[in-house]
């Protein structure tokens, strides 16, 4: 681990979020433990988006192997690297296909959490228009042109996308309504933009569109939406869909198969490589892979892509598929996280360490002691705790750390799945429920 | 004895009484055969006459070649009495075979026989003058006729023996044996004859020291009495204190008076024979050790005729007489129930089945440890199956053993009686074969394979023992499993014998077995629902290792196929295990595999019997915890090398970055900041100067400069990444500039018109 300084800004950012038990915003490599191969991988996932190519990636782990925080990482590397992203957790009314809206649902959450490196936290879509927009009046302004000829001649590669007409016509709207300074047609583009008309006649009212984006197109508008940004001299888009399993849990084998449907679309693109800058990670369970009976598995299409390469065989690591397997920490991970955390702690500075390496596995035993191994299958709780612990002692300088350990309480992590989704028996705590 | 001696005293006083009157009956048939009631009348015999009779010129022996006329037929060949005088033994009457030519014989030029039989001890005096016109017929016509009357030949017989042991001729005894060999030949398959015959026989080699070295094996010998050749055999082993091996026992069993055979021992003599001596060797490898008795062999010839008893010389001395020993006797009469019993089977099926003793069906019912005849069609079997296998394992259709089985059985499964026969044959031939109904396994169709080994015995094994049972579950399931996904590899095959391998608390023939039904199993994967449906009754023990071992296979050959995780899914319904626990437990075994750990394939198996670990990395949830150096170390390493990875992406820009005078930024007249243009720097000098602007304020500066507010920030916040890799630009309402970054922003700001300027 390099010892490296810590900023105080990223410490203060990791030590807020992980006492909260999120994953931190920035600094996430003072923490990261292992899963270099798989870092690498969606370092160079990033870096084909960049080259105007494409990626797809299955991100599958139990709960609280940390897809989350995985993806989280991807995403900021993908800001770093200058691609924009989107990103949405799955949910019954959140879903990739639907007719009752539930596409349109995810597209608009989706751009929603549009973000940029210099927006991390979502909401960018304004910005992203408007810095285009302004750039096509600037070049108009240089080269004596009207905006609305550069404009359309930047859009041109736009028309040949499905629905690109359309899109064209929208931000022209904008365009046309911040020259006029009228504020409603430009709440109207975005709007249309993030999919937010429910209807067509709506849409027709407020900006002069036919057509909205709806649960048939929102693929398409994705690819649009990758284009577009890269027309705003943006590296390329990553959207980033986590809790996949709520298209598992769908009830209608019909339902679940139009969603796969979209999805074969999805990798078929990536792995081709069909190219526009943008790229796809999924996080989801290993059922949601491999249930034969309503995962990706019970589409042969997507088995049989997905299936290649789920593991290599003699124990060799293969990330060429378009599956990353995440395993549960294990003892040894969670040691190394939390020598990061006091790390992170001590601003990297070993000399300001809080505790020496045997409070942290003392730590441990007292954690293993109250929850069992949930304490690094799970170890949200356990980091938490052991946050909480830190402060402590850095506000109390002169207490020792033995006798604070015994008052550490450590709760049993919850699986937020089993939380949202009370019909199902299987749920992973059934005391949770209780308490509830 | 002395009792059968009284009973033979008292029998003989009966016949003398008894023959007082059928000799009277007689005369009177053979008045009637002549019609002379005259003459018949006039030879009313009594005791008296008997006594008149005896005196008479002495008979005399015609030698062989010699010729007498007796009734003016020219009788040839001699070898009998012929004169008026040959006193019995007891010298109260002739002998029955003395021809006096005073008696009377028909006349007639005749060929009729005399339609009466003789009666039980004939003699030519006492028989009709017909009767004796036959016996000369008989006797000049070459003494070969086999449809004469026994009592005939008898009358011949009795004129050899007392010729032989009575009067003891010396130089004429290999005649008269040969002679009464002879008779034997044609004659012998007369009981009494035979007996007589061999009785004078023996005698004549007993005398003649004639012992034989192997005893003659007979189930037909059964007599009176153990025959003085074979007592005196046995007598001089014994006197020797030789053991008596398994052949002379048998024999003297054999010959015993009290032994009765059941029809098993006659019908299958043969194989009677040698299980009798494999059975006798098991129990005295180095033979019956028997002491001698101290009653000796008293060697007599009992004349046939009834008319003399000689004491024969023994030319062996004094010998031991085993006539009346027990034990003996009875151990070969329980050796030979034994071998009876397990002749019984093969007995009765030769009984309902004529002529088929060369069939495999009833070879197979012969006791396995009789050896094989290669002509036989078991010993056929045994080389083609030899032939087949070469030494190894091999898959063989099912039907093609059952061809040569002679077993024609339509149906598509073939019985349980079939697959017993057919394991028995194998076993038979020191082979076994998997599946084999007889070991438990499901019955299974003529046109799959089995796969055949070699073990002695057939490798016979208890198919109930639980280790073996539950061994045999997981094997079938591993066959299962590798079939799975249609296709067999390396891997999985290798990962199944392994399995086997290392399964604890088999034997070696139980492990050959389980190797025999693996290949056979995944040649004709068994049916899935019959084995699930087992699985759910087993064991909870076996039911867990089932599940781990399953997804190992399915595992091992790094591929994930539907169809094999759709066998998994089946597989923990079955056993009821919850299948979000599958997808956990395959995703572990895939995830697993990418750890610099040994496999899990590895781990399952180790020397702890079958326990199977648990979930990956599952630990003892309350034990202590001890941490693997090498892993922390590692993990760390791995760490370090990812930081550096991600270090080179949040690139920590501490020092700004020395800005470029010499940079295209500087169009038009206004001073810019290196990567950003003319109207992004005065926003940001705007906001540099006062620090802080509402919203609106800012926006109105952006629309002059034709600049949309939220584009404007996001670029410069963008050109700030940059930078100082933060933005520069906190949002909200009033826009402010990020204090941290107030400080370097000024100074770049200043060195940006240093260089301007």
């Amino acid at each position: 681990m390099s010892k490296s300084r810590v900023k105080s800004r990223d410490r203060d950012t990791i030590v807020q979020a992980l006492s909260a038990g999120v994953v931190p915003r920035t600094g996430l490599h003072h923490i990261q433990v292992g899963r270099r191969l798989e870092i690498e991988a969606a370092v160079n996932d990033i870096g084909r988006i960049g080259d105007n190519g494409s990626a797809v990636r299955f991100i599958i782990g139990e709960y609280g192997s940390g897809k989350t925080f995985f993806l989280h990482l991807v995403r900021l590397i993908a800001l770093e690297k200058r691609l924009v992203t989107v990103h949405a957790d799955l949910a019954p009314d959140r879903r990739i296909h639907a007719t009752g809206g539930q596409a349109r649902n995810l597209y608009a959450e989706l751009v929603r959490n549009l973000a940029t490196r210099a927006k991390p936290d979502g909401g960018a879509l304004a910005s992203i228009v408007e810095r285009f927009v302004a750039d096509a009046a600037k070049e108009a302004e240089t080269s004596s042109t009207s905006p609305d000829t550069v404009i359309e001649s930047r859009l041109e590669s736009l028309r040949d996308f499905v629905g690109g007409y359309d899109y064209a016509t929208v931000l022209n709207a904008y365009w046309r309504a911040f020259e006029s300074g009228e504020e409603e047609p430009k709440a109207g583009a975005l709007r249309w933009l993030r999919g937010e008309f429910a209807t067509k006649t709506d849409a027709r009212k407020a900006i002069g569109v036919r057509t909205i984006i709806d649960d048939s197109s929102i693929y398409d508008h994705l690819k649009l939406l990758a284009a577009f940004v890269r027309l705003a001299s943006y590296e390329g888009l990553l959207v980033v869909c986590d809790e996949m399993v709520n298209l598992y849990k769908l009830q209608s084998a019909q339902a679940r198969n139009a969603n796969y449907e979209q999805i074969l679309r999805i990798v078929n693109d990536g792995l081709q490589g069909a190219g526009g800058g943008f790229g796809f990670y999924f996080g989801g369970t290993p059922e949601f892979l491999m249930d034969t009976r309503r995962g990706l598995f019970s589409y042969p299409a997507l088995q049989s892509r997905l299936a290649e390469n789920a593991f290599a065989s003699d124990g060799l690591v293969d990330l060429s598929g378009p599956v990353v397997r995440l395993t549960n920490l294990t003892p040894e991970d969670l040691f190394v996280l939390l020598q990061n955390v006091r790390n992170v702690f001590a601003g990297g500075d070993p000399g300001n360490y809080l505790v020496p390496d045997d409070a942290l596995t003392a730590f441990m035993q007292h954690c293993n002691e109250r929850i069992g191994d949930a304490y690094f299958r799970t170890p949200r709780n356990t980091i938490k705790s052991f946050v909480q612990l830190l402060a402590v002692l850095e506000q109390n300088p002169d207490t020792d750390w033995q006798p604070l350990l015994g008052q550490v309480a450590v709760n049993p992590d919850q699986d937020d799945d089993a939380l949202q989704d009370e019909s199902d028996p299987d749920g992973e705590d059934g005391l949770t429920s209780f308490r509830l | 004895m002395e009792f059968w001696f009284l009973v033979g005293v008292a029998l003989f006083i009966w016949w003398l009484f008894r023959t007082g009157k059928i000799r009277r009956a007689h005369t009177l048939d053979a008045a009637q055969d002549r019609g002379s009631v005259r003459q018949a009348s006039s030879r009313q015999f009594g005791p008296l006459e008997e006594y008149d009779n005896l005196a008479g010129r002495p008979a005399q022996w015609i030698a062989s070649g010699g010729q007498v006329d007796v009734a003016g037929m020219a009788i040839k060949g001699g070898l009998f009495y012929f004169g008026e005088s040959l006193l019995a033994q007891d010298g109260y009457r002739n002998e029955n075979c003395l021809i006096d030519p005073r008696l009377k014989v028909t006349r007639e030029q005749t060929n009729e026989r005399s339609p009466h039989g003789l009666q039980y001890w004939p003699a030519y005096r006492d028989i009709t003058p017909l009767q004796r016109l036959t016996y000369l017929h008989w006797l000049s016509g070459g003494r070969a006729d086999p449809s004469i009357d026994i009592g005939y030949v008898f009358i011949y017989f009795y004129g050899l023996e007392r010729r032989l042991f009575f009067d003891q001729p010396g130089s004429e005894a290999d005649l008269l044996i040969g002679e009464v060999q002879r008779l034997q030949s044609i004659y012998g398959a007369n009981r009494s004859f035979n007996s007589y015959s061999s009785a004078f026989l023996e005698s004549a080699a007993f005398v003649n020291g004639e012992l034989s070295t192997a005893p003659v094996l007979s189930h037909d010998t059964a007599s009176f009495d153990v025959p003085l050749m074979l007592r005196t055999a046995i007598g001089l082993k014994l006197r020797d204190r030789q053991t008596l091996s398994w052949d002379w026992l048998l024999a003297w069993f054999l010959a015993h008076p009290d032994t009765y055979l059941r029809t098993p021992a006659t019908r299958c003599f043969e194989e009677f024979k040698l299980l009798f001596e494999r059975r006798f060797l098991e129990r005295y490898p180095e033979g019956l050790s028997v002491r001698a008795p101290r009653r000796v062999i008293s060697p007599h010839y009992l004349a046939a005729s009834g008319t003399f008893t000689v004491t024969l010389d023994s030319p062996y001395g004094q010998v031991p007489d085993p006539k009346h020993l027990k034990v003996p006797i009875k151990i070969a009469r329980e050796i030979a129930e034994a071998v009876t019993n397990e002749l019984d089977a093969y007995s009765r099926y030769l009984g309902r089945n004529l002529n088929s003793a060369d069939t495999m069906a009833a070879q197979l019912l012969l006791p396995r440890d009789l050896p094989l005849s290669p002509n036989s069609s078991l010993g056929r079997f045994r080389a083609y199956v030899t032939e087949r296998t070469n030494g190894a394992m091999t898959l063989v259709p099912l039907q093609d053993l059952l061809d040569r089985l002679d077993i024609n059985e339509t149906g598509e499964k073939p019985s349980a009686a079939t697959f017993k026969a057919l394991s028995k044959a194998l076993a038979t031939c020191d082979f076994g074969m998997e599946p084999d109904r007889v070991y438990g396994t499901q019955s299974i169709s003529r046109d799959s394979c089995v796969a055949l080994f070699g073990a002695t015995a057939g490798g016979t094994i208890d198919a109930k023992r639980e280790a073996f049972t539950a061994a045999r579950i997981v094997v079938e399931l591993t066959a299962l499993a590798i079939a799975a996904d249609g296709v067999v590899e390396d891997s999985e095959i290798a990962f199944g014998i392994e399995q086997i391998e290392t399964y604890q608390g088999l034997s070696s023939d139980e492990r050959v077995r389980l190797l025999a039904l693996l290949f056979a199993l995944i040649h004709s994967p068994p049916q899935q629902q019959s084995l699930l449906r087992r699985l759910a009754k087993a064991s909870e023990t076996i039911r867990d290792s089932a599940a781990q071992i399953v997804l190992n296979v399915v595992a091992v050959d790094g591929r994930l196929d539907t169809d094999e995780i759709r066998f998994a899914e089946k597989l923990y319904k079955a056993l009821n295990l919850p299948t979000d626990r599958l997808y956990a437990d395959l995703h572990g075994l895939g995830a697993q595999q990418r750890r610099d750990e040994p496999t899990v394939v590895a781990k399952a198996v180790p020397g702890r019997g079958h326990r199977i670990p648990g979930p990956p990395l599952e630990r003892n949830p309350r034990s202590e915890i001890l941490l693997d150096a090498t892993l922390v170390a590692s993990k760390k390493r791995e760490s370090a090398r990812v930081s550096e990875l991600l270090a080179t992406i949040f690139v920590e820009e501490d020092v700004i970055r020395e800005t470029n005078p010499a940079s295209k930024s500087g169009v038009g007249t206004r001073v810019t900041f290196d990567g950003l243009d003319a109207d992004h720097s005065t926003l940001i000098d705007a906001l540099i100067a006062s620090k802080e602007m509402t919203y609106g304020e800012f926006s109105a500066m952006c629309r002059d400069a034709k600049l949309f507010a939220d584009g404007a920030i996001e670029t410069i916040n963008d050109w700030a990444f940059e930078k100082f890799d933060d933005a520069i630009i906190e949002e909200g309402d009033p826009i402010v500039i990020d204090p941290d970054l107030y400080g370097p922003l000024v100074e770049l700001a200043q060195a940006r018109r240093g260089t301007a300027l």
